[in-house]
């Protein structure tokens, strides 16, 4: 491979391992392909042809950002690079301690390691929130590419202290090629509520990992939104579930000429740990959506709960939807299921309601408006009184891609 | 397997501290008396004997050499049991054994020792009660092979595989690997390689085999590898139902079951297939079965896995004509040290296609069953619809349970394909409720595991539902009380 040189930018280079590795005669050949299984869709070597294009065009660190209106006191806690200094050091090694937190697919650590190490301490951005307080203002943490084109890297890293209590909304806006992580670690009896949309109607690629660890007690409620055009990306999610910690799920895929993989992996490490996730594709356009999820509950926990629902809609033609639910169980006192479901829009359904007067056009968009609703319903129950702008933001994302309007 | 009259009363005067003794009801084993012995190991040049001691036609052997080629070069799958997998001293195995001189039709003249083998698991009374017809196969060989005179002269062809390519070579050459090259996997190809026995099943036009037929495979010797090859053909609107049952002795080294199974269901046809696989548990299973249905053909797998160590086995079908339909109905039961890799594969490649999956599984003693199953809609099969249940109850913490379903969807057009799985304990309540009412706790137990497989045991003959029932409880009365 011809050697690539890397603009780099009044800052160290982050990618000493990276050019390394770009020296050797393939990047594929870097990247543990042997740990995939050969079923498994993600194929890394489609990503490292345009990861290779971005990086000639350079790179930034995604910048993680709070709106202006956002309360002071919670403001206080999103620590970017250059606010370190104001983090007591205490937190800082806690912090610090849990941020690589579980490895468990070899095959994510090229890329985890790729973002990490390019994002440095300036891609890292920590928001903390302090023990036993709890925001009532929902923020929208926003994670934005500011320079158009190029290779970005960033880390989110949100730390909700014990008995803490935060909902955040996290939106994304990829570059050319991004590579992102966002941490969440949950120390006991903590509750945190994300709600992670992906809008990305520009032609791009990226991995994304969202990983979760939770202590004792703590409750994770997560909605993830994938809406893309024109985008090739993997997304992985992870869990690993502490005693009686509680993890919901709620996301769906809405892809035109997009390929999108969701590959979600819980591990029940505790007893009596529930895990609950809903996941809805819809594809049309060339599109190609996977759902990769897997259950772990592992030997000698007790009582662990592990509940899969997975619901497809194929819109368009030349669409395909490849759904894998999987359950791995190691022991005797468990409860778990999953339930996958995919098709078209169905013409018993439309028949229904046309007889009852409806016109056809009318019919197909009150039934695609109940597929999404259902899992939205669920994400956003607390705001039924007030209007919520990444609610609206969401139905306007879906409409665009659909192509009609079906919001009431 | 169906010596079911004397077995069930035996079974009933039997009481526990007997079971406790009898581990492996087929672990007894004869001595080895054989009229050909391969050496240890594969060559080429073992490779070309077996042929030429069969007496086959040039392109079976040319077949088998390339087949040959094709297993030194393939991998060793990644995925499944691969501890498992990468154990098996290939060069250890006997690729082939002739017991005796010939094949019989009367079961006086069979050898006696292969007899009493055979009347010990209850062959020959299963055939007289309601076989259309047997075939046995001990090592290597076909030894034992009769159909009823009605079947034979509507033109149905019921042989063994070696019988078949002597007397209906066209039509073997015609059908033969076409549904299961050699190059399918590592195992297709060393079956292909060093195949010998199995059935041959023809069925002509517009006739019904009312009674099914059997096949029945023993290995007797030690470190043995069985390489049966199953052909079956249903023309256009006929209907075939074909048992298999497989036992071996216990020994403590392993031996090597390797068998391919290819049905073809020409337009309008039905074949079901249903097998009991009972090896004892140092019997590495690794089969390939693949079916293909036409327009309006209906195939059904039946497939029990009780025995083996390791058991990887994904019985497929492809529908490949408008209207076909495909069902696959599985039961694995893992005990100690076993691990059932169990599944099934089925390709929508027409419109109008419809396909069911049950799969049931019992894990116990720290065994390890394992679901994993495809469903492809290709692009362009329009209104096909399929539907996936697997059920998996766990019998104690050691046990590990897990499934892979894999759906691949490319059509929208009226495609609905549902998957549903569960993993549970045997519920409290139910043995609540039932010992509440003066059910002993081992009772009401096995009245759950019986209740919880009774959706497969439905499907089999009775004789053998009454066997698989009692099969499952003799397994079940360590881990019961």
């Amino acid at each position: 491979m011809a050697k690539i040189t890397i603009q780099k930018k009044n800052r160290v280079n982050p990618f000493e391992e990276l050019s390394a590795l770009l020296k050797m005669p393939g990047l594929e050949a870097a990247y543990p392909v042997r740990t995939l299984e050969p079923w498994r869709r993600f194929d890394p070597s489609k990503l490292i042809q345009p990861m290779t294009e971005s990086l000639r065009q350079g790179m930034a660190v995604s910048r993680v950002t709070l709106a202006d209106t956002v309360d002071s006191d919670l403001k206080s806690n999103l620590h970017s690079a250059s606010q370190w200094k104001n983090l007591d050091e205490l937190f800082l090694q806690k912090a610090k301690n849990n941020l690589k937190l579980f490895e468990k697919k070899e095959a994510c650590e090229f890329f985890e390691n790729l973002a990490v190490n390019s994002a440095g301490e300036e891609g890292l951005s920590i928001l903390r929130i302090p023990k036993n307080k709890s925001f009532e203002e929902i923020p929208t943490v926003e994670i934005s590419a500011p320079e158009a084109g190029k290779f970005h890297s960033g880390v989110f890293y949100l730390y909700a202290e014990e008995s803490s209590k935060a909902t955040i909304n996290l939106v994304k806006k990829s570059g050319a090629f991004d590579v992102s992580i966002v941490y969440v670690y949950l120390e006991k009896n903590s509750e945190v509520y994300l709600r992670y949309l992906d809008e990305n109607n520009q032609p791009s690629q990226g991995v994304h990992f969202v990983k979760y660890f939770q202590e004792e007690n703590s409750h994770s409620k997560s909605g993830i939104y994938s809406l893309c055009a024109s985008d090739n990306r993997k997304v992985f999610i992870e869990n690993n579930l502490s005693q009686k910690a509680q993890a919901e799920y709620m996301g769906i895929f809405l892809g035109r000429r997009a390929h999108v993989d969701h590959d979600f992996s819980i591990v029940h490490n505790g007893n009596y740990s529930v895990s609950n996730l809903l996941f809805k594709m819809s594809v049309m356009d060339q599109s190609y959506g996977v759902f990769w999820g897997e259950a772990d509950i592992v030997a000698g926990t007790q009582g662990c709960e592990a509940y899969q629902q997975n619901k497809n809609l194929i819109l368009g033609n030349n669409s395909r939807i490849d759904a894998i639910p999987r359950l791995n169980i190691h022991t005797e006192n468990v409860v778990a299921a999953h339930g996958s479901a995919t098709g078209e829009i169905s013409e018993e359904e439309i028949f229904y309601m046309m007889s009852r007067g409806l016109g056809y056009a009318e019919a197909r968009k009150l039934l695609l408006r109940g597929f999404f609703e259902d899992v939205l319903r669920r994400s956003f129950e607390h705001d039924d009184d007030k209007p919520d702008a990444l609610l609206e933001k969401i139905w306007t994302n879906i409409q665009t891609l659909l192509g009609v309007e079906i919001s009431t | 397997m169906s010596d079911t009259e004397t077995t069930n009363t035996d079974l009933k005067n039997k009481n526990k501290a007997d079971f406790e003794k009898e581990d492996y009801k087929y672990g007894f084993h004869d001595a080895e008396q054989f009229v050909f012995k391969s050496e240890r190991g594969l060559t080429e040049d073992i490779v070309r004997n077996i042929s030429k001691i069969k007496n086959e036609p040039q392109w079976m052997t040319d077949f088998r050499v390339e087949s040959y080629r094709i297993f030194l070069e393939k991998p060793m799958p990644n995925w499944g049991d691969v501890k498992g997998l990468n154990s098996i001293d290939f060069d250890s195995i006997y690729y082939y054994l002739k017991p005796t001189g010939g094949q019989e039709r009367s079961w006086d003249d069979v050898p006696e020792d292969i007899k009493n083998t055979f009347e010990k698991l209850g062959i020959p009374e299963a055939e007289q009660k309601f076989l259309g017809g047997v075939t046995a196969q001990y090592e290597s060989e076909v030894v034992y092979h009769s159909i009823r005179e009605d079947l034979e002269k509507l033109g149905v062809i019921f042989t063994d595989m070696d019988s078949a390519l002597r007397e209906h070579p066209d039509l073997v050459k015609k059908f033969f690997s076409t549904i299961i090259p050699p190059g399918d996997n590592k195992f297709a190809a060393l079956n292909s390689a060093v195949w010998s026995g199995g059935s041959f099943i023809y069925v002509p036009p517009d006739t019904d085999v009312a009674i099914p037929l059997q096949a029945y495979f023993r290995i007797n010797a030690k470190n043995m590898g069985q390489f049966e090859r199953t052909l079956i053909i249903t023309d256009k609107n006929s209907k075939v139902h074909y048992i298999e049952g497989c036992t071996a002795p216990t020994y403590s080294t392993d031996s090597l079951h390797s068998a391919v199974v290819e049905l073809i269901a020409m337009e309008g046809s039905t074949i079901r297939y249903s097998t009991i696989q009972n090896w004892s548990n140092n019997v590495y299973n690794l089969v390939t079965k693949r079916a293909v249905a036409y327009e309006n053909a209906r195939v059904e797998w039946v497939d029990g896995n009780i025995g083996s160590k390791v058991t990887m086995k994904y019985p497929a079908v492809y529908l490949m004509g408008k209207g076909a339909h495909g069902e696959v109905l599985s039961i694995a039961y893992a005990g100690k040290g076993q691990h059932q890799d169990a599944g099934a594969k089925i390709v929508h490649a027409a419109p109008g296609t419809t396909s069911s999956i049950l799969s049931k599984s019992l894990t116990k003693d720290g065994g390890q069953s394992t679901y994993r199953g495809l469903i492809k809609v290709h692009k362009n099969a329009i209104n096909c619809k399929s539907s996936v249940k697997c059920d998996a109850l766990m019998l104690d913490n050691k046990s590990t349970s897990a499934t892979y379903p894999y759906m691949e969807i490319e059509e929208e057009r009226g495609v609905r394909v549902n998957h549903e799985a569960t993993v549970s304990k045997v519920d409290d309540d139910m043995l609540f409720f039932m010992t509440s009412r003066g059910i002993s706790e081992d009772d009401a137990k096995g009245m759950v595991i019986n209740g919880f497989i009774e959706p497969f045991t439905r499907e089999l003959p009775m004789e053998y539902a009454v066997e698989l029932n009692r099969l499952i409880q003799l397994e079940m009365q360590g881990a019961i009380g």
